[in-house]
């Protein structure tokens, strides 16, 4: 089973990520389409993409108003139908990670669905702060040691 | 085995659902007074408002139910159960269980006062309500109770071109939901849509000949042609109590944390049962889909064997009005009623925030503005987190940069 990981130390913000994401999505070139979002820590000088990690069970899904939150059997993701979405953002505030982003168009709110298996942002990322990973294969010290991986362990205790 | 659910609500097919999570093949029949399938109360007022078409507001088609196993008895009210028995009569027929699921729901309260059934009442429940509503052509709107369904409802219609005026016995809107400053935000919201707002008042009847002609309060008579009831929900219980089972002191079925009846074999959820709130401990009515929804899921793991327990209920309420998001989750000040409660406020033009604390616990929000940093107050406040620890959290660089999350809420503490 293959997650996005971060390494926060590598991640400089340049916002890559977001374009080419919003690009892919929405068909737009701003990151207020992007379903990878950049925290930005003024305070620390801190970068931090936050996506959605798929929870094993996800709040958005107990939220959803309209039912259209799923976890998919085979890939495991959590998944929407979209078209049935009437934009009341249950799902934005019941997501512990802020992952649930308003596209601003279609007035649906969206997750990251990983681009079916090739997430174009770990491959543009320039500084490469983004890997593609098998978790099953994450039993490795260092990268378990990356932000992205204590992100994706919380995920799952959820 | 043999499961009965009564109830085709949000509770109800979640509980379906989550069996067949357990078991592809046990026999599930769900029993409901109305004839059609699955809908989503919570998108009605988008509905009346004519932003979304009415059939948008179905979640399932009658195929599903087939294709997920579940035999429908439908438009058939359950008139009996007999526990002891264990099996319970709906038209003549009587229908025999190893494991029931009570998910009986709630009605909207219409006051039993003069003029309160002419022509041209109406509450706000099923979809069946909106063409009730739009058939009778409203004009001149009165929508009674200021509660997030009588402020959406009056949005909608206002959205439809009608007169709207607000009346709500308490002191401000959503009594229920904030404390006065963010309702004043969220009155002159509505004001600036144009809908009359009266609190303080009491409806004392409405008059009319054949039909609404006026609403009368105790300070003044409203003149318009239409009623809706927003004045609240009851949970219907009334089936329940007949069996023997155990009715809470607020109204409620009463469960206990395994969302169990007083009785084995029987298990109730959603809008019908009474359960204890994440923040204080005590019994609430929680009227919530997403509380229904996780009820449910318990309820339907706990009858198939397991034993989950129910962390207890936290609202979260979310308004779009002229535009601009409010949101309140957890307790306002009366729901925290007889404790000592720390008050954080912000003001500015366009937000206004309020947030709770209880002993040092954050125990409730309120923002008029802007969701931004909503999502990662609603964690706290279910984990019990405290002002300290959250502050301790954001203000450390190292922490903060593994949960990146909580950022958006630092501006609150
Ligand atoms: C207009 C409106 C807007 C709302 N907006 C929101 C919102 O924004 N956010 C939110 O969280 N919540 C909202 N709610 C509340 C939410 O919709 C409810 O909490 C939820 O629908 C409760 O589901 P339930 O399954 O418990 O009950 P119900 O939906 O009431 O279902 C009860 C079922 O039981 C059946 N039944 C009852 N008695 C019998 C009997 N004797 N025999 C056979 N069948 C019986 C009924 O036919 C029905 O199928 C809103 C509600 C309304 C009405």
């Amino acid at each position: 089973m293959k997650r996005i990981a971060v390494n926060i130390e590598i991640c400089d913000g340049c916002g890559v990520c977001q374009l080419v994401c919003s690009a892919q999505k929405a068909g737009q070139w701003h990151p207020s389409f992007s379903r990878i979002i950049i925290k930005r820590d003024e305070e620390f000088g801190l970068n931090v993409p936050i996506f959605c990690m798929h929870c094993s069970n996800p709040p958005c899904e107990t939220f959803c108003v309209m039912n259209l939150i799923y976890k998919d059997h085979d890939s495991d993701l959590t998944l929407r139908h979209e078209d049935r979405c009437i934009g009341c953002r249950a799902c934005e505030i019941a997501c512990p990670f802020s992952a649930a982003i308003m596209d601003p168009i279609s007035e649906a709110v969206v997750n990251c669905d990983l681009c079916g298996g090739d997430p174009q942002c770990v491959k543009y990322c320039p500084a490469g702060a983004l890997a593609f990973i098998d978790i099953s294969e994450a039993a490795d010290k260092k990268r378990r040691q990356t932000a992205g991986l204590q992100i994706l362990e919380a995920s799952r205790k959820l | 085995m043999r499961i009965l659910i009564i109830g085709n609500g949000a509770a109800g097919n979640q509980a379906a659902a989550s069996i067949r999570k357990y078991s592809p093949e046990c026999e599930i029949l769900m029993f409901a007074r109305e004839y059609y399938s699955e809908y989503s109360a919570c998108a009605l007022p988008d509905a009346l408002a004519g932003w979304i078409p009415i059939n948008k507001t179905y979640l399932k088609t009658l195929a599903d139910y087939e294709q997920q196993k579940i035999k429908t008895c439908f438009g058939q009210e359950v008139e009996n159960i007999d526990i002891n028995n264990q099996c319970l009569e709906a038209g003549d027929k009587k229908y025999g269980y190893d494991c029931l699921i009570i998910a009986t729901g709630s009605r909207p309260i219409i006051p039993p006062i003069n003029g309160s059934l002419l022509k041209g009442n109406f509450v706000l429940k099923t979809p069946r309500d909106i063409e009730l509503i739009m058939e009778h052509k409203p004009g001149r709107v009165v929508v009674v109770g200021a509660g997030n369904i009588g402020v959406e409802t009056a949005g909608a219609l206002r959205n439809r071109g009608c007169d709207v005026k607000i009346v709500e016995m308490q002191d401000w809107v959503m009594p229920l939901l904030y404390d006065l400053k963010s309702a004043n935000r969220i009155r002159s919201l509505l004001e600036k849509e144009n809908i009359g707002v009266f609190t303080g008042e009491r409806v004392i009847e409405v008059q009319g000949e054949q039909r609404v002609e006026r609403l009368r309060t105790d300070q003044q008579d409203l003149e318009c042609d239409t009623v809706i009831w927003a004045a609240g929900v009851k949970p219907n219980v009334e089936l329940a109590r007949q069996a023997g089972l155990k009715i809470g002191s607020l109204g409620g079925i009463e469960v206990d944390k395994y969302m169990r009846c007083t009785h084995p074999g029987v298990f109730a959820c959603g809008d019908c049962v009474q359960s204890l709130n994440v923040i204080t401990g005590k019994p609430s009515l929680s009227l919530l889909w997403s509380s229904a929804k996780r009820q449910a899921d318990l309820a339907a793991a706990n009858c198939m064997g397991q034993s989950y327990e129910y962390e207890g209920n936290c609202s979260v309420v979310i308004e779009e009005i002229m535009g601009i998001p409010c949101i309140a989750i957890g307790l306002n000040l009366q729901g925290l009623n007889g404790y000592e409660v720390e008050v954080i406020e912000q003001e500015s033009q366009d937000l206004y925030y309020r947030l709770l604390a209880v002993n040092d616990r954050i125990a409730g929000y309120q923002c008029i503005g802007s969701l931004d940093g909503a999502s990662s107050i609603f964690t706290m406040i279910k984990k019990g987190t405290s002002l300290s620890e959250a502050r301790r959290v954001l203000l450390n660089q190292g922490l903060i940069s593994t949960m990146a999350w909580y950022i958006d809420s630092r501006r609150y503490f």
